[in-house]
């Protein structure tokens, strides 16, 4: 029976430790969490934590409706025809970054409604502000584009 | 404790963090929100917007381009070396037949990419594998320009793009090239290309892009096209269509061509392009050299390609292109540059320096296939 105490209890230990790092860095990582505009001022991404992953969705456009239908713009350049009828407003551009400390977020991609093509994508944050990279195979073939942290209007 | 409950907590214990921690759920869906909230931010001080260098739909920019170039023939007939006005017609000393044929590669690799500055920097080699086959009948010796260009005739290109957005919707686009032109081999002294004879051409092109389907600009060009040194105006005009089936991708008089959109992976172009540029000639077949040195021969060589370009994604970010069309000679004169101390000149289109070969080419069927890794 002692020896199934101290057995418990160096687990124990052990697990309360490594969570307690894991949480300390989760925390460093949730920096990139909130909401944040693009440079082209089109849209709005909100950027949470699912899991241990960071995503990002597409909340507001500029220009929300489709002047040819007047209805909500859907995203309709997704090489997947499914998937062309589903709304850009609530879309999830951002996927799987995890968070490699020193303030960047990697593993993740990027998708291009406009285009219809998801990159491979690193995101490195240097104060208020995301530098977004979407690039093909290696980093070198790729763009990077600054988007800045915006905050809602406190209700009065 | 028995063996079994002691082995069964430690495997408890070292699951429980996979359990825990360890599953993410891409696919979760987040409740419905109310997205009027969005709508209004805190001022966070004035956000520049930049205008894209690309608009909806343009045919995809290739990093890395492997192509292969190919014509079926046709018929050459050169001068003897003389004095020939620009625009003389062509009397011919010898009739050949000529076929050209050569690798293609082209790299264009962004170096900052930014919303507020692109700066792309590429380089290439193009190869022309030229045969020369004498027709029955003609004359059966070759001039002193067909034995010089019967090898390869190579241009190694180092090229910078540069595209700095003004505002929202203007913008600025300066494009460098030097190329190192001509028929050597690096076998030799006498044939290794000296650096003097680079050419050296440029753009510099304002525009403005009203909305995500029009980009259209006005610029200047020092270029070496036509084959020989000009200066040109140069329209640039990239459309796309409401429905977004078709648009134009023009920037004239280098190239113009009308787009057809079949889906985002599969596009057909149809229009022209102007290839061109200077070539010295050096003595790689061992004929007479104090000749081709001390004349400093220039092969001025421009064509006009008239085409389909038909693009369409491999798998992911790889695409091929297939072209297909008639090639159309628009120079393939030469010019002396001793007597100029070796300084190339300027002639543009109403100078009267003659030529000391002039030559003409019928119109030759061609193709060229290309693998490219792309960005869209």
């Amino acid at each position: 029976m002692k020896q199934l105490i101290a057995i418990t209890t160096i687990l124990f230990l052990t697990l309360t430790l490594s969570s307690f790092n894991k949480i300390f860095v989760a925390d460093e990582g949730d920096a990139i969490i909130g909401l944040w505009e693009p440079s082209s001022g089109k849209a709005r991404v909100k950027i949470s934590k699912i899991g241990n992953k960071y995503f990002g969705k597409i909340v507001w456009l500029r220009e929300p409706i489709d002047s040819k239908t007047n209805k909500p713009k859907t995203d309709k350049n997704n090489p997947d025809e499914s998937l062309r009828s589903v709304p850009l407003r609530g879309f999830r551009m951002l996927k799987d970054f995890v968070y490699s400390g020193e303030n960047e977020w990697t593993g993740g991609t990027i998708y291009d409604p406009e285009s219809g093509s998801t990159y491979s994508s690193t995101i490195n944050k240097d104060g208020e502000v995301l530098n977004i990279r979407g690039y093909v195979g290696i980093k070198a073939l790729g763009r990077t584009d600054t988007w800045k942290r915006i905050k809602l209007k406190k209700k009065k | 404790m028995n063996y079994f409950t002691y082995k069964t907590i430690l495997v408890g214990f070292f699951l429980l963090p996979v359990i825990g921690f360890g599953q993410t759920d891409t696919t979760y869906q987040e409740e419905e929100e109310d997205y009027s909230m969005y709508d209004d931010v805190e001022d966070v001080g004035n956000i520049v917007t930049y205008c894209s260098p690309k608009i909806f739909d343009l045919s995809p920019n290739r990093f890395v381009s492997l192509g292969y170039d190919l014509n079926s023939g046709g018929d050459f007939t050169s001068s003897a070396e003389g004095r020939f006005a620009p625009d003389s017609a062509v009397s011919g000393s010898q009739t050949s037949g000529l076929v050209y044929h050569g690798l293609r590669l082209n790299a264009n690799i962004p170096v900052i990419s930014l919303s507020k500055f692109v700066w792309q920097l590429g380089g290439g080699i193009n190869q022309s594998r030229i045969n020369i086959n004498d027709q029955v009948g003609t004359n059966p010796s070759h001039n002193l320009l067909s034995d010089a260009i019967s090898k390869n005739l190579t241009s190694i290109n180092l090229n910078t793009t540069l595209f700095k957005p003004l505002n929202e919707n203007s913008f600025l686009i300066l494009q460098l090239l030097a190329e190192m032109n001509g028929n050597y081999d690096f076998k030799s002294n006498k044939t290794t290309p000296n650096l003097r004879n680079n050419k050296y051409s440029g753009t510099l092109i304002w525009g403005k892009r009203p909305h995500d389907r029009l980009q259209w600009g006005l610029g200047l060009s020092r270029t070496y096209r036509a084959g020989e040194l000009n200066y040109i105006p140069v329209v640039m005009y990239n459309y796309t269509s409401e429905n977004r089936k078709w648009g134009t991708e023009i920037l004239f008089p280098a190239k113009a061509h009308y787009r057809r959109k079949f889906n985002p992976r599969n596009i057909l172009l149809a229009g022209y392009e102007l290839e061109g540029t200077s070539y010295r000639l050096y003595d790689t077949q061992q004929l007479n050299a104090q000749r081709l040195k001390s004349q400093g021969l220039e092969l001025r060589r421009s064509e006009i390609r008239a085409r389909l370009d038909y693009q369409r994604q491999l798998v992911g970010f790889l695409w091929v292109g297939i072209q297909a069309g008639v090639i159309v000679n628009y120079n393939f004169n030469v010019d002396e540059l001793a007597s100029r101390d070796n300084q190339d000149f300027y002639r543009g289109f109403f100078g009267d320096q003659p030529f000391v070969f002039s030559n003409s080419m019928s119109p030759m069927p061609y193709i060229n296939l290309t693998l490219n890794l792309v960005s869209l």
